[in-house]
């Protein structure tokens, strides 16, 4: 018997009235079970479950009391973390137990944007689903969805061609397209690549903050500390190109703080000397000029550009010719500039030079089981961001009469300049599945809540490759508290419920019936699958967190697809000189785009560099800030042609002159208690520029301008810039301009 | 042994233990109004069994790595008795009964800690700090059911235990 259903079954019959009055049985009793209900009371049983705060998909352990869930581990069975988590991970606790989670369907009840929500049944909320889907025309719907690979994706684009509605835009960080496009120039592949960094000597990474949040801080931190520390006697090296201080820029052996936007000079200018001392193989120089048929450009000319000494650019050339495994990671910031793609591609290039396709410690394909091609075929079209933006506004396309949001929350992450909020006025419909009343929810008109990652059934498939194929499976560590569902289960009922016609390309009874089909279908291959028997094949995945293959990272990259776009120098939202500042948004490591913003475990921790609590804030240089009087803590306004806001000082020599850094993630028009209206949201700051050659936002293309408001005081754990005495410990981030950790 | 009292929104594990009890009380032919003086369900000997050199906690398993030590299910009784061992005492043929019907067996409490105490008591760091079974709960290897020696609820006795062995006498130790 499962515990479950002894629970069950001891509960069954007992009525209310019998209960009345018995207050002290459990203080007086115990109770002997007939047969062993699978776990004693207090016991703790960890279970297997998959982490749903980012697109990593790492697997964790669920550590349950009596059916709460109480902590939260990495999954060391799991390829992906290998028995990590972060910090954003350890807080989805916070997430299930979070006073301001929307627990049932709601409907709009005031004027859009008054909060006024009444709370209704799930029957009611498909009625009215199925009700304006079946009195809007297909071409006047529009689809967001959160990441755009795996099962839940491929439901929704489903879902849209089924209807026979244009395919849904996703809101992903807006560099992961560019990388996107940037590696399939590059390397000849249409998804972001892996980089095997455990096993190589030398990593040069150009503007990709490996340690911050990326693509899977766990996975990548592990690796760093595997490339120095896990073959003993050899030990690697670490160089970041990057404008600001980030976590990997301070645990870099050697720091390149460039120009903003010259990341792509920089990596031609190291081709550069690759190339004129011979330092690379015939193989590589060929398969480089198919990318760049121009030579480089001179050494003396781009030094000065991104402002690293010659010798320096020199330096990491021969260092990186003489590693015997090597490798250069591109991505981040860089890919955010107007000339994101072309840095891009100038990075990743440098792979080919070096022949690191397919070599141990260097790029890889990413390897994947893609279950989800069953759904919709794998290269199938999406809508840009972009272009949803532009109808949303009613400036291109059809206009929307209902739009659709799944698990997303653009108003907060898209640039302000893109004016959603005005669009969103004017859109009659819109239902949006969240879990909390959020700055995208709170304009809806019908809010169907879903229920968090401990507590659902869930297939993942994580959209960071880490070179092996890997199927995250788990069953809910907890039973739910509300009604809220998976959204692949609300995308299902939706569809079953519109017409029967539908049913055909829908078969499934929920979920984890349509994944449970479609494991099936690819048993054969799937690692241990041949000849496997599917239930107890299936009962082993969940009990192991997944399916997962062995081994190292195998998938070489074809090469160059393409030419590079051309070496265009980067330009700005804004004239330098009435906007003098270049703005650096970053990821918070804590609450990430915002998604941690309402877990007060992540306000209260210490930035990992300015060790700020709470707020974010703006980082200035101790030159700019004595140029404009400024002291550590005092309010600042920051100006930028599409918007202000204020935001308190942080006085930081590890940030270039003429550069201000902003955390991304707060200034949450809503989001709960926690996150209401907390911080500012440099987003809001953003113009409408875009990637060169792209449809993704250029989100570090900004000037601002900076303008004293007053004193305050600002919470953080260690002390200021300015409390620093001479003589005193200098800890990791308040370090010289320039850092040479190995001299 | 008292179990926690919960704050969670939904139904915890101890309601529905309660709700097992009132159920099994109501199977018993009991009211929930129960009789100060209501007699174990089966006259266990804690002597017997120590004499066959069967440790405290290889039936109360929790004790040294749970908070609470817990009881076995009848069918870890049943393990030994149904091969052979006094297959046919009346007591034994009690609790087979029990386990033929799937129904459990309830105990009252013999130390019970009152919640309006709200105290959380561990077993697994005492055990884990080298306190022996018979400091709180006196030498039940000698005793037949388990009757109380010590006056656990009475918190200078455990406070003076705390001081003796130097461990935190801090409130918020056991009370939270």
């Amino acid at each position: 018997m499962r515990r479950r259903d002894f629970l069950k079954a001891s509960t069954l019959g007992a009525s209310l009235p019998l209960l009345k009055g018995c207050d002290d049985l459990e203080e007086d009793f115990l109770v002997q079970p007939a047969v062993r209900p699978g776990v004693l009371a207090g016991e703790s049983i960890w279970h297997p479950s998959i982490c749903t705060q980012c697109p990593a998909g790492c697997g964790i352990q669920v550590r349950t009391v009596d059916g709460d869930a109480k902590k939260i581990e990495g999954n060391p069975s799991h390829p992906a973390s290998l028995g990590g988590v972060c910090a954003l991970g350890h807080s989805a606790l916070q997430e299930l137990y979070n006073p301001d989670r929307i627990l049932d369907p709601q409907r709009r009840t005031g004027n859009t944007g008054d909060r006024e929500f009444e709370a209704i049944s799930w029957e009611q909320a498909l009625s009215e689903i199925v009700g304006l889907i079946g009195s809007v025309s297909p071409i006047n719907m529009a689809f967001i969805g959160s990441e755009p690979r795996g099962l839940t994706a491929g439901l929704l684009k489903r879902m849209c061609d089924s209807l026979g509605a244009s395919p849904p835009a996703f809101l992903e960080p807006p560099e992961y397209g560019v990388e996107r496009q940037a590696s399939a120039l590059s390397l000849g592949i249409r998804s972001i690549p892996y980089f095997d960094i455990a096993r190589s000597d030398y990593v040069l990474s150009i503007g990709s903050p490996l340690l911050d949040r990326w693509h899977n801080p766990v996975h990548y931190s592990r690796a760093v500390a595997e490339m120095r520390r896990g073959r003993p006697g050899r030990r690697g090296k670490l160089v970041q190109a990057e404008a600001r201080m980030s976590l990997t820029s301070a645990n870099s052996d050697l720091w390149l703080p460039i120009i903003p936007g010259t990341e792509g000079f920089f990596a031609r200018a190291v081709a550069g000397v690759l190339l004129s001392e011979n330092l690379v193989g015939d193989a590589g120089r060929r398969q480089y000029e198919l990318l760049f048929p121009a030579p480089p450009p001179t050494l003396g000319t781009v030094a000065e550009q991104c402002g690293i000494l010659p010798e320096k650019i020199e330096r990491v050339a021969h260092e990186i010719a003489e590693a015997e495994h090597r490798v250069v990671v591109a991505g981040g910031s860089v890919a955010a500039h107007t000339n994101g793609l072309f840095n891009t591609v100038a990075g990743l290039g440098l792979n080919l030079l070096l022949e690191n396709l397919g070599q141990p410690g260097g790029v890889f394909a990413p390897a994947t089981f893609d279950l989800a091609k069953h759904l919709s075929p794998p290269e199938s079209f999406t809508t840009s961001m972009a272009d949803l933006a532009s109808r949303i506004r009613g400036e291109s396309g059809e206009p929307i009469e209902l739009l659709f949001v799944v698990d997303a929350d653009p108003l907060h992450e898209l640039p302000g300049g893109w004016d959603l909020a005005s669009g969103f006025q004017d859109i009659p419909n819109i239902v949006v599945l969240s879990s909390f009343l959020d700055d995208t929810s709170y304009h809806a008109d019908l809010i169907l809540p879903l229920n968090t990652g401990l507590e659902r059934f869930n297939a993942v498939e994580p959209e960071s490759p880490i070179g092996i194929p890997v199927l995250g499976i788990a069953s809910a560590a907890v039973d739910p508290l509300g009604s809220g569902q998976h959204p692949g289960d609300v995308l299902l009922a939706v569809a079953q419920s519109i017409a029967e016609d539908l049913l055909e390309d829908f078969p499934w009874p929920n979920f984890e019936g349509m994944v449970r089909s479609l494991i099936n279908e690819e048993i054969e291959n799937l690692p241990g699958g041949r000849s496997a028997d599917g239930s107890s094949y299936y009962r082993d995945a969940l009990a192991r967190g997944g399916v997962f293959e062995a081994g190292n990272p195998a998938l070489t990259p074809p090469g160059p697809d393409g030419e590079s776009p051309r070496e265009e120098q980067a330009y700005f939202d804004g004239e330098e000189a009435l906007f003098p500042f270049l703005l650096m948004p970053f990821a918070s490591l804590k609450i990430a785009h915002g998604r941690g913003a309402n877990r007060p475990w992540l306000q209260e921790l210490p930035d990992p560099i300015s060790t700020i609590m709470w707020n974010n804030w703006v980082e200035v240089s101790p030159s700019d800030a004595a140029d404009n009087k400024l002291s550590d803590g005092d309010w600042l306004r920051l100006q930028s042609p599409n918007g202000s806001m204020e935001l308190q000082v942080v006085i930081d020599p590890a940030v270039r002159p003429g550069t201000v850094g902003v955390p991304l993630g707060s200034g949450h028009q809503d989001y709960g208690r926690y996150a209401k209206e907390r911080g500012s949201n440099p987003m809001n700051l953003i113009g409408n520029l875009l990637v060169d050659g792209t449809s993704e936002a250029a989100w570090a293309a900004t000037r601002v301008r900076i303008e004293r408001v007053g004193p305050g005081e600002i919470a953080r754990f260690g002390k200021s810039y300015e409390q620093r005495g001479e003589g005193e410990n200098i800890p990791v981030g308040w370090a010289p301009h320039e850092t040479d950790q190995e001299g | 042994m008292k179990l926690r009292p919960k704050r969670s929104k939904r139904p915890s594990c101890t309601v529905r233990n309660i709700a097992g009890v009132s159920l099994a009380l109501m199977a018993m032919g009991c009211s929930t109004d129960v009789p100060e003086d209501l007699a174990q369900p089966i006259a266990f000997s804690h002597i017997a069994h120590s004499e066959d050199d069967i440790s405290c906690t290889r039936c109360h398993q929790g004790a040294e790595t749970q908070d609470q030590a817990g009881l076995p299910p009848i069918s870890s009784c049943a393990s030994c008795h149904r091969r052979g061992v006094i297959p046919d005492h009346p007591e034994v043929l009690k609790f087979m009964e029990k386990l033929e019907e799937r129904q459990p067996l309830i105990w009252r409490k013999v130390n019970v800690l009152p919640s309006s105490a709200m105290v959380h008591f561990r077993h697994k760091p005492h055990a884990r700090a080298g306190v022996d079974c018979s400091t709180c709960h006196g030498d039940v290897s000698q005793m037949g059911l388990a009757q109380k020696e010590i006056d656990t609820a009475n918190m200078g006795w455990c406070v003076s235990c705390h001081r003796e062995n130097e461990a935190s006498v801090d409130c918020l130790t056991c009370h939270y």
